[in-house]
């Protein structure tokens, strides 16, 4: 937790107007959690609340990353499974975490393996997503963030909601596609 | 000026207009259809009068001038009626009705622009040519005098529950008590509730399953138990409305077409107390409106086909609401000529909607049911009145998305009626859960038409149609809805499909319909039927063909509320089961039982 403290430290120096840094630290601060033992962060404004896994319905006919909806306090809220999403093996042990996020049209959950910690990442620490190897479209990321020896893959997860909200064109015109295919079979 | 003004008090100005200029319509309406008794005319004629003065003065205090304006000229008018300096007929009333259609529309700009300007001037010159007309040449109109002595010929506007004119004297008393609330709120209380009753039944089975609770808890929690029995059912109501508003936006539809067409119409109406959910009232307007267009001008005959038809003058068009069980049932009713089915095939035939064979074996439920296939309208030349480019499939289109029906009844020269039967809410249904590989899903109760259990039937396998079972002389295809939920996705298919089923002892099928058509879908279990308040999903997933929307089961357990009529899958295979269930009665298949096929 050494090095974690200095920086800390180093941020706060940058920004001499205090009242500015005050709200700079509360934009700037992201939840950071686990796949497969990788680090991955979200900005904690986009993030609801974090939920126990609980029991998550199938959908019918859909991408198998769209794990299913579950019953939040009477909401009915799709879950996507950030491990099958960036083809990351499933998970073995623990049962996990949700994060509920939010985005301009709506809540959705996605599915997590451990919360680490919260923290605040000034924009200066955050470089641009490399993009290699992943399976996620780079606008997805807000970037790679580097503390201490760690890399941590900052993802915006308010886009991705968004994305899932507007693939059902897509994916209503695969079924169409499929239903066809069937039909000609 | 209105920018000045405080919003919160434009907001209630708005509200109080689109009130009181209701209220002068009513009057107006039953001034026009001359239903007010003599003795109280005078009574009615200081309430309008007052209507649209109120209405002048708060427009000019919120400062706008094109609604006061156009106020005044009605009030002109209306207080020369009222002194009996005027005799108030039909054209005048026409005006008055005209002006506060075009008072509406202005509020409404304003309601989001508060420059909002609209034409007035030539509604003002209507008003004032009426007061001219008349009192230059009273004579002249003497023949159109409106009182109940002497009924209009053209127009009656009669309602069997209750008539505008014996409206209690204190009309606001009923409205004073209710308020308007946001339905995104509405719809936060009524999720909580569903929440808390969840969460209820679930402390109730840890209750059952332990025995440390002290007395005075267990009395406690039957206490609580029936407090949220009684919310939930409060809750349930507070979206229903009364069916009021829309009788009296029709009766002025009534009024307006029949003398458009020089109709004689007597309107009818029935159950106007009647509740329904706010959304599927607003959302049965239009094709309520359409329908009530369609009977005064398709169904009734003109007046001298009447009387050369032996039949009154006078057509009577009837628009009565009942509920019946989760239903509500609207009728639209006519006592006009009545759907001739060979017209009506003729028709499609050279619309080349159907082909000549086909219409040789149609029944004539079917040939009237033609008038819902798009592109098809009974008259020969489209008319203004009903034929502005929406058609009977559009009114049908609405009440399909309503989850309702509609249906015809005709008798040849005695009338139409058209039968809409509406679930009372679209929020709350009643629904079957089935268990299907371990899931559980919802099917709305509206959607079943039996539960059959497959096991005692002979499934019957053809390559091309898939399984059939006879059901009691009707070849009905059979689906497995495992296989209809899970075709897209095979990784769920390989993981469950296996395990269960088959060859089980009890093999329950729900029966459905599609187009008319029965189909069966094999379930795993009947698991039970629950009242499910259908909650929205994300649209990635409510947009789906199939999927009507979520559902939290009375274990807390989230749930999918399944259309069977639209699930993929179904359509082709039950189209082609279709197509050959309609060619002939009997396919090969029958004839191995000859006993069922009767």
């Amino acid at each position: 937790m050494e090095p974690t403290k200095k920086e800390f430290q180093a941020e706060t120096d940058v920004y001499h107007d205090e009242e500015r840094s005050a709200e700079e630290a509360v934009r700037s601060r992201y939840i950071v959690f686990t796949l497969d033992g990788e680090l991955y962060g979200a900005l904690l404004l986009q993030i609801r609340e974090v939920i126990k896994m609980t029991q998550i319905k199938p959908v019918p006919h859909t991408d198998a990353w769209l794990k299913g909806v579950i019953n939040l306090r009477g909401r009915i809220l799709s879950v996507m499974d950030l491990r099958t999403k960036f083809g990351i093996r499933p998970r073995t042990e623990g049962s996990g975490l949700i994060l509920i996020a939010e985005a301009e049209n709506g809540f959705a959950g996605a599915t997590v393996d451990t919360i680490e910690f919260v923290r605040e990442i000034p924009d200066a620490d955050i470089e641009p997503h490399p993009g290699i190897d992943t399976r996620i479209p780079l606008e997805q990321f807000i970037g790679i963030a580097k503390v201490g020896e760690k890399l941590i893959h900052l993802l915006d997860i308010a886009k991705i909601v968004g994305d899932l909200r507007n693939q059902k064109q897509h994916q209503n015109n695969e079924m169409k596609i499929e239903s066809h295919l069937k039909e000609s079979a | 000026m209105p920018s000045l003004i405080d919003n919160e008090i434009l907001q209630i100005f708005f509200e109080e207009g689109r009130q009181t200029l209701d209220e002068l319509e009513t009057g107006i309406l039953s001034l026009d259809s001359g239903s007010i008794p003599q003795d109280s005319l005078q009574s009615k004629l200081d309430e309008m009068f007052r209507h649209a003065h109120n209405f002048k003065g708060s427009s000019a205090a919120v400062g706008f001038e094109q609604l006061t304006h156009l106020a005044h000229a009605i009030e002109d008018l209306l207080t020369l009626i009222k002194s009996g300096h005027i005799e108030p007929n039909q054209p005048h009333c026409s005006a008055i009705l005209r002006s506060i259609d075009a008072l509406r529309k202005i509020l409404i700009g304003l309601s989001t622009d508060s420059t909002y300007q609209a034409p007035i001037d030539h509604h003002i010159a209507e008003l004032r040519a009426a007061i001219t007309d008349n009192s230059i040449s009273p004579g002249s109109t003497s023949k159109e005098h409106l009182t109940s002595d002497n009924p209009p010929p053209t127009q009656k506007v009669e309602a069997k529950v209750k008539t505008p004119s014996e409206k209690s004297d204190n009309p606001k008393s009923a409205e004073d008590k209710s308020i308007r609330v946001n339905t995104i709120k509405l719809d936060g209380l009524l999720n909580l509730i569903g929440e808390l009753v969840v969460n209820q039944s679930m402390m109730i089975s840890h209750r059952v399953n332990s025995t440390t609770g002290s007395d005075h808890a267990v009395q406690t929690l039957a206490y609580i138990e029936k407090i949220v029995l009684e919310l939930q059912s409060l809750a349930m109501t507070l979206r229903m409305v009364p069916i009021k508003p829309l009788f009296q936006k029709m009766s002025r539809i009534v009024r307006d077409v029949s003398v458009q067409l020089s109709k004689e119409v007597a309107f009818q109406t029935e159950g106007d107390h009647v509740e329904l959910d706010k959304i599927v009232l607003d959302r049965v307007t239009d094709p309520l409106t359409h329908l009530i267009r369609n009977a005064i001008d398709h169904g009734l005959e003109t007046p001298s086909d009447r009387s050369a038809a032996g039949k009154n003058t006078t057509g009577v068009v009837s628009l009565a609401a009942q509920q019946q069980d989760d239903r509500i049932l609207i009728t639209v009713r006519d006592n006009g000529k009545g759907l001739d089915a060979e017209v009506l095939k003729k028709k499609a035939i050279q619309k080349n909607l159907i082909s000549p064979e086909s219409a040789t074996s149609m029944s004539d439920e079917e040939a009237w049911n033609l008038v819902f296939l798009p592109g098809f309208s009974t008259k020969e030349n489209i008319s203004d009145i009903s034929g502005r480019g929406v058609g009977m499939d559009v009114v049908r289109k609405a009440v399909t998305e309503l989850k309702g029906d509609i249906r015809i009844r005709s008798k040849k020269g005695q009338g139409t009626t058209f039968e809409i039967a509406l679930p009372l809410s679209l929020s709350i249904i009643p629904g079957m859960i089935v268990s299907v590989d371990q899931e559980n899903y919802v099917i709305p109760v509206s959607q079943l038409v039996e539960i059959i259990e497959l096991q005692k039937f002979d499934v019957h396998t053809s390559t091309q149609k898939g399984r059939m079972i006879n059901l009691r002389g009707e070849v009905i295809p059979v689906h497995s809805l495992s296989e209809l939920l899970h075709s897209g996705n095979r990784t769920i298919i390989s993981r469950k499909n296996s395990a269960t089923r088959p060859n089980a002892e009890y093999r329950p099928a729900i029966i459905s319909r599609r187009q008319g058509k029965k189909f069966a879908c094999e379930v795993d279990a009947i698991v039970g039927q629950q009242q499910i308040v259908i909650k929205k999903l994300g649209s990635e997933i409510q947009t789906m063909a199939g999927i009507l929307g979520g559902a939290v089961l009375s274990n807390g357990e989230p749930s999918m509320i399944l259309d069977l009529t639209s699930l993929p899958g179904l359509n082709t295979v039950n189209l082609r089961a279709l197509a050959s269930s309609n060619d002939k009665r009997i396919p090969s298949e029958d004839r191995h039982e000859p006993s069922k096929s009767a």
